[in-house]
C-alpha cells in the first residue's frame, strides 16, 4: 500500500510539473482560436475552431514578413559566429600558449555583458555604418552575445576530440586548417547543430537590441512585432491576435527543441557545467 | 630507406627531464625496439623521431638531414599509433590515402599504392567499410597500410600489439617480422614486453627510468637481442630482459682470478662465476645473477648451494620452484621440467653452472663475461 | 642540473602557436568590434552630456552624470530615488526569482532522473517554457493575469482564494511578483536540466551502498547528493544571478513603466531612449556594467581559490 501511495505521489507530482510548463501555452492556443466577447470569458477548452485571428495577423500586421526578418537574422547570426567559433576554438581548445586561459575568461565575461551597457555605444556604431533599421544591423549587434557563448561550447568540444586523431593527421601532412576541416568538423557535426540551434534560439528570442534599432514595420523582428501588437485604443489590446501570433512563433520553436532536445540538452550543460 | 642518428637529445617537458643524453645509431633498414619500464621516455624517444614532440636540446638526423625543425610530414617517417587512430568517419581506402590526397598525389597512383598496401596486409575486401565495422586486428593492418602507402624510409609503431589479445599478439608479431623483411624499410618500435623486443629486434635499445637517467643518461644498454641477453651491462638490464628474472643473490668476492671470481654467499656457499672481476677486491659486496634457465638441480658438490622448496609452480611446458638459500631473503627460481616431482619442503641442492653466473659490483654494473661467442639464434623463451 | 630546460620553443611549436593566433584573429577583431568598442563608448559618453538625437555634439563633463553635488541638492544617477529603486528591484527580483528557481529545478530535476514511462516527453515538455521567446511568455502571462479576463483571477475567485480580481501587472505590490511568477516559470526548465546533469554525472556506488545500508531516501538526498552536485549548482546559481541581474525583456513588455518593477536596465533604456538622455543613460548603464563585473570578478578570485584551497 505505501509503495503504491508513493508511486501515486510521484505521478500527481509529474501531472503538476507538465501541467505548470504546458499550461500557459496551451491557454494561449485556447485564446487563439477566440474573438470579439469569446475573449471576456475564461475557457478551458476552445470553444470553436475559429481561424480568423491567424488570418488577420498574417493579413493585417504583414507577419509571414516579419518571421521571415527572424529567419533570415537568425540564420546569418548562427553562420557567422560558427565560422568565426570553429577557427577561435580549434586555437583555444587545442594549441597550448601564452595568455590563453585569460583569452577565454574574457570571451566568457563578454558574455556577461548587459546588453544596456554596450546599448548607446553600439547605437552610434551601427548609425555610423548606416545599418540603422536595417537587418544586417541586428545580425552585427547579436553577435555580442553568440559568439562568446558559441565559441566557449564549441572550445569545449574540440578540446575533447582525441589527440591521436590529430597526431595522424599531422603525420599524413595536413596543415591546421586541413584538420579542422577534412578531420574535425566531420566529428563535430553533432556540436555544431547544437551550437547552432542554441544560437538560433537566442537570435530568434532577441528584443532590446531588435527594439532599440529599428524602427519601421518592414524591419521589424517578431518578438518586436509581437510586443507592439496594438489594437484601436491604448487599453484595447487585441489579445486573439496577440495569442495567434504568439502561437504561430513558438510552434516552430517547440518543434526544433523537441525534436533536437537531447543535443540542445547536451550543449547548455556543456557550456555551463563543464565551463 | 634511411638511416637514423640521434645526439645527445634531450627533452624536457617544462621542468621535468625525459630524455637525458640519448646518443643512437640506426642503420638503413635495421628492426630497432625501445623498451624499458613505464616513465623511461621510450615513447617520448619515438614522437621526437616523428617530429610530434620538439627536441629539447641535441640534433636528430634522418637519411643524413638535420630534422629538428622539419615538420612531421617532410621527414620520410610514418607512424602506427596504438590505438590505431583511423580516421573515424572515412572507409579504409580513404583512411590510407589520405595523406596522398593532401600531397595532392595523382588519382591512379593513389589507387596503386592503397591496394598494393592493402593487398600486403591482405586486407584488400575491407577497403569500402567504416573502422567501426572492422575488427581490432584489422583496423590495426589499416593503420599499417596507412603507414606502408607514404612509403617512408621509417617506420615508427607505437606499441601496436598492446590493445590486441593475446592469440592475436603472437600472430601479429610474426607479420610484423615478415613486413620487415619484405620491405625493407628501417623500423623503430616502442613496446613494454621485453618478448617483442627479443624476438623482432635487431637492436635493443633498453632505456633507463628514475633517477638513475640524470647520472647515467636516458639509454641503459643498446645492442643485438643476445648481446643483452648474455652481456647485461648492470643488473637492470639484465634483470628486465628475461623472463622471468634472473635471480640476484647476494655476496661477497672471496676470490679472484683473471678468468673466475669466487662468491660467498650468505648461507657460506662458495660459486665460482667466470668473470673478469680484477678491478675489485676480496671482501668486496657483489652480486651473484642466474637465470631460472640456467640452474640445475644437481647432486654434486661445485657450484652448488643448498635450498628448501617454499612454492612451486606448474606451467604445463615447464615448472617453476621458488626456493629458499638460507640468509637471502627472496626466493631463487629455478626452472624445470614438467615432469619434476619436487614439492613444498623438499630440500635440494642447486648447480650454479660457472659459465652461466654473471656478477655486478656494489653499484650493479657487471663484470665481464668469459664465455664462448653467442651464435646468431636467439635464446629458447 | 640543466638550466637549458627553458629554451625558446623551436621552429614547429613557434609554428602552431602563430597558427593558432591566425586563427583567433578574426573572432577577436568582431568581439572587439561589437563588444569592446561599443562598451568603450558608452562609459564615453557617460562623462559627457550627450543626447541620443545629437551624439556628436557631446561635451566632457565627468562624473557629473554619476553625482554631482550643485546648488544645495546632489544630482545624478547615484542621486536619483528612481535608480536606487531599480537597484532594489531588481535585486529582490534576482534573489527570489533564482531561489524560487533552484528548488523547483531541483524538484524537477529530481524527478526527471527516476526512470519512468514517459520520461522523455516529460522531459521535452519542461523544455517549451525555456525555449518560447521572452516576448511571447510575457504575452501569455500577461494574458492570462489579466485583472478582468485572466484565467488565474478566474481560478483563484472560483476556488474562494480571492473576494475580488487582482490587478497583477498594476497594482505596486503585485506587479513584481508577477513577473518573478513569469520569470520562474521560463527559467527553471534551464535551471532543472543544469542540475539533471548533474545529477546524471554523479557515481551510482553510493547509492546502492546507501541503499544496501537501508537509509532513507531523503537522508540519502541531503547526506550525499547534495553535497556532491553543490559544485555544479553553485555554477548554475551564479550564472542565474548575472542573468537576472539584466533583466530587460519580460519586466518591458509584462508591466512597461512601472516604477514598482523597473530593473536597472529598464531604467537605462528608459533615460536612454525615452528621454534621450544618452549621458545619463550611459552612466546608468555603466553601473549595471560594473555591478555584474565585480560580481563575476568575485565569483571567479573566490571560486579560484576553493579550488586552489582544495
Amino acid at each position: 500500500m505505501k509503495r503504491f501511495m508513493s508511486r501515486l505521489g510521484f505521478y500527481l507530482l509529474v501531472a503538476a510539473i507538465m501541467l505548470y510548463t504546458v499550461f500557459p501555452f496551451y491557454y494561449a492556443i485556447v485564446t487563439s482560436f477566440k474573438t470579439g466577447p469569446e475573449l471576456f470569458s475564461a475557457d478551458y477548452f476552445p470553444l470553436r475552431w475559429n481561424w480568423d485571428n491567424y488570418i488577420s495577423v498574417f493579413r493585417e500586421q504583414s507577419f509571414a514578413h516579419t518571421i521571415f526578418n527572424s529567419v533570415q537574422v537568425s540564420f546569418a547570426v548562427v553562420a557567422v559566429s560558427l565560422f568565426l567559433g570553429v577557427t577561435a576554438a580549434f586555437a583555444l581548445g587545442r594549441v597550448q600558449f601564452r595568455g590563453r586561459g585569460l583569452l577565454l575568461l574574457t570571451v566568457l565575461g563578454v558574455s556577461m555583458f548587459p546588453q544596456v551597457a554596450v546599448l548607446s555605444g553600439m547605437f552610434e556604431l551601427i548609425r555610423c555604418l548606416g545599418l540603422y533599421n536595417h537587418l544586417p544591423g541586428l545580425v552585427i549587434s547579436y553577435l555580442i552575445f553568440t559568439l562568446p557563448f558559441t565559441v566557449w561550447v564549441l572550445t569545449t568540444f574540440m578540446r575533447d576530440l582525441p589527440k591521436e586523431l590529430e597526431e595522424a593527421a599531422i603525420m599524413d601532412g595536413a596543415t591546421p586548417w586541413d584538420i579542422i576541416i577534412k578531420v574535425f568538423l566531420p566529428l563535430m557535426w553533432p556540436a555544431l547543430v547544437t551550437t547552432g540551434l542554441l544560437a538560433f534560439i537566442a537570435a530568434w528570442n532577441e528584443f532590446l537590441f531588435a527594439l532599440t534599432f529599428t524602427l519601421s514595420n518592414t524591419q521589424r523582428t517578431v518578438p518586436v512585432a509581437i510586443a507592439l501588437i496594438s489594437g484601436a485604443s491604448q487599453h484595447e489590446l487585441p489579445w486573439g491576435n496577440i495569442m495567434a501570433a504568439s502561437v504561430t512563433v513558438t510552434l516552430p520553436v517547440a518543434g526544433l527543441v523537441l525534436i533536437f532536445q537531447r543535443r540542445i540538452v547536451s550543449g547548455l550543460t556543456a557550456g555551463a557545467v563543464k565551463g | 630507406m634511411a638511416g637514423i642518428r640521434l645526439h645527445e637529445v634531450c627533452k624536457s617537458f617544462g621542468k621535468t627531464r625525459v630524455i637525458e643524453r640519448v646518443n643512437l645509431d640506426i642503420a638503413d633498414g635495421e628492426f630497432v625496439v625501445f623498451v624499458g619500464p613505464s616513465g623511461c621516455g621510450k615513447s617520448t624517444l619515438l614522437r621526437l623521431v616523428a617530429g610530434l614532440e620538439d627536441l629539447t636540446s641535441g640534433e636528430l638526423f634522418i637519411a643524413g638531414q638535420r630534422v629538428n625543425d622539419v615538420p612531421p610530414a617532410q621527414r620520410g617517417v610514418a607512424m602506427v599509433f596504438q590505438s590505431y587512430a583511423l580516421y573515424p568517419h572515412m572507409t579504409v581506402f580513404d583512411n590510407m590515402a589520405f595523406g596522398l590526397k593532401l600531397a595532392k598525389r595523382d588519382r591512379n597512383e593513389i589507387k596503386n599504392r592503397v591496394h598494393r598496401a592493402a593487398s600486403l596486409l591482405q586486407i584488400e575486401h575491407l577497403l569500402e567499410r567504416l573502422p567501426k565495422e572492422l575488427s581490432g586486428g584489422q583496423r590495426q593492418r589499416t593503420a599499417i597500410g596507412r603507414a606502408i602507402v607514404r612509403q617512408p624510409g621509417v617506420f615508427l609503431f607505437d606499441e601496436p600489439l598492446s590493445n590486441l589479445d593475446a592469440a592475436l599478439r603472437v600472430q601479429t608479431r610474426i607479420e610484423i617480422a615478415k613486413l620487415h623483411r619484405e620491405l625493407g624499410a628501417s623500423m623503430i618500435y616502442v613496446t613494454h614486453d621485453q618478448m617483442e623486443a627479443m624476438t623482432l629486434a635487431d637492436k635493443i635499445v633498453l632505456l633507463n627510468a628514475g633517477p638513475v637517467v640524470r647520472e647515467e643518461g636516458s639509454i641503459a644498454q643498446a645492442g643485438p637481442p643476445l648481446e643483452l641477453y648474455h652481456h647485461p651491462v648492470n643488473q637492470f638490464a639484465a634483470g628486465f630482459i628475461g623472463s622471468p628474472k634472473m635471480n640476484f643473490l647476494p655476496g661477497q668476492l672471496a676470490r679472484i682470478e683473471p678468468a673466475r671470481a669466487t662468491v660467498t654467499l650468505p648461507d657460506g656457499s662458495m660459486i665460482d662465476a667466470a668473470v673478469d672481476a680484477t678491478t675489485a677486491k676480496p671482501g668486496d659486496t657483489v652480486t651473484l645473477g642466474i637465470r631460472p634457465e640456467h640452474i640445475v638441480i644437481s647432486d654434486g658438490s661445485d657450484n652448488t648451494t643448498p635450498v628448501e622448496v617454499a612454492y612451486v609452480e606448474h606451467l604445463g611446458e615447464s615448472s617453476f620452484l621458488y626456493t629458499r638459500i638460507q640468509g637471502i631473503e627472496n626466493p631463487v627460481a629455478v626452472r624445470q621440467e614438467s615432469s619434476t616431482l619436487a614439492k613444498i619442503g623438499d630440500r635440494l641442492t642447486l648447480g650454479l653452472a660457472t659459465q652461466h653466473c654473471h656478477l655486478f659490483n656494489g653499484k650493479g654494473h657487471a663484470f665481464k663475461r668469459w664465455i664462448k661467442p653467442v651464435t646468431g639464434a636467439r635464446p629458447v623463451l | 642540473m640543466n638550466a637549458r630546460s627553458q629554451l625558446r620553443p623551436s621552429l614547429l611549436t613557434r609554428q602552431r602557436v602563430r597558427t593558432a593566433w591566425l586563427f583567433l584573429t578574426p573572432m577577436l577583431i568582431v568581439l572587439a568590434l561589437v563588444a569592446g568598442w561599443p562598451l568603450a563608448r558608452t562609459i564615453g559618453f557617460s562623462l559627457t552630456d550627450a543626447n541620443l538625437s545629437d551624439l556628436s555634439n557631446a561635451r566632457f563633463i565627468g562624473f557629473e552624470n554619476y553625482l554631482v553635488y550643485d546648488s544645495g541638492e546632489w544630482y545624478g544617477v547615484l542621486a536619483d530615488g528612481a535608480w536606487w529603486n531599480a537597484v532594489w528591484n531588481t535585486l529582490k527580483f534576482a534573489v527570489i526569482s533564482v531561489t524560487l528557481e533552484t528548488l523547483l529545478g531541483l524538484i524537477v530535476a529530481l524527478v526527471l532522473n527516476t526512470p519512468f514511462k514517459g520520461r522523455g516527453l516529460v522531459r521535452a515538455a519542461v523544455l517549451i517554457p525555456w525555449a518560447i521567446p521572452a516576448i511571447v511568455s510575457a504575452k501569455m502571462w500577461g494574458w492570462m493575469l489579466h485583472d478582468q479576463f485572466g484565467i488565474l483571477n478566474h481560478i483563484l475567485l472560483s476556488m474562494g482564494l480571492i473576494a475580488a480580481p487582482l490587478a497583477w501587472t498594476a497594482s505596486p505590490g503585485l506587479a513584481l511578483t508577477a513577473v518573478i511568477m513569469v520569470d520562474v516559470w521560463k527559467t527553471t526548465p534551464f535551471m532543472a536540466l543544469l542540475i539533471l546533469a548533474a545529477l546524471q554525472m554523479l557515481p551510482t556506488d553510493c547509492y546502492e551502498a546507501a541503499r544496501i545500508d537501508g537509509v532513507h531516501p531523503v537522508k540519502v538526498f541531503f547526506k550525499v547528493t547534495l553535497p556532491l552536485i553543490k559544485p555544479a549548482l553553485m555554477v548554475a546559481v551564479i550564472f542565474r544571478l548575472l542573468d537576472a541581474l539584466r533583466i530587460f525583456d519580460l519586466i518591458y513588455v509584462l508591466t512597461a513603466n512601472s516604477k514598482d518593477t523597473m530593473s536597472m536596465s529598464v531604467y537605462a533604456r528608459q533615460q536612454l531612449v525615452d528621454f534621450q538622455a544618452a549621458g545619463y543613460g550611459s552612466a546608468a548603464s555603466t553601473l549595471l556594467f560594473l555591478t555584474v563585473a565585480l560580481c563575476t570578478v568575485l565569483y571567479i578570485t573566490l571560486g579560484r581559490v576553493r579550488f586552489d584551497g582544495r
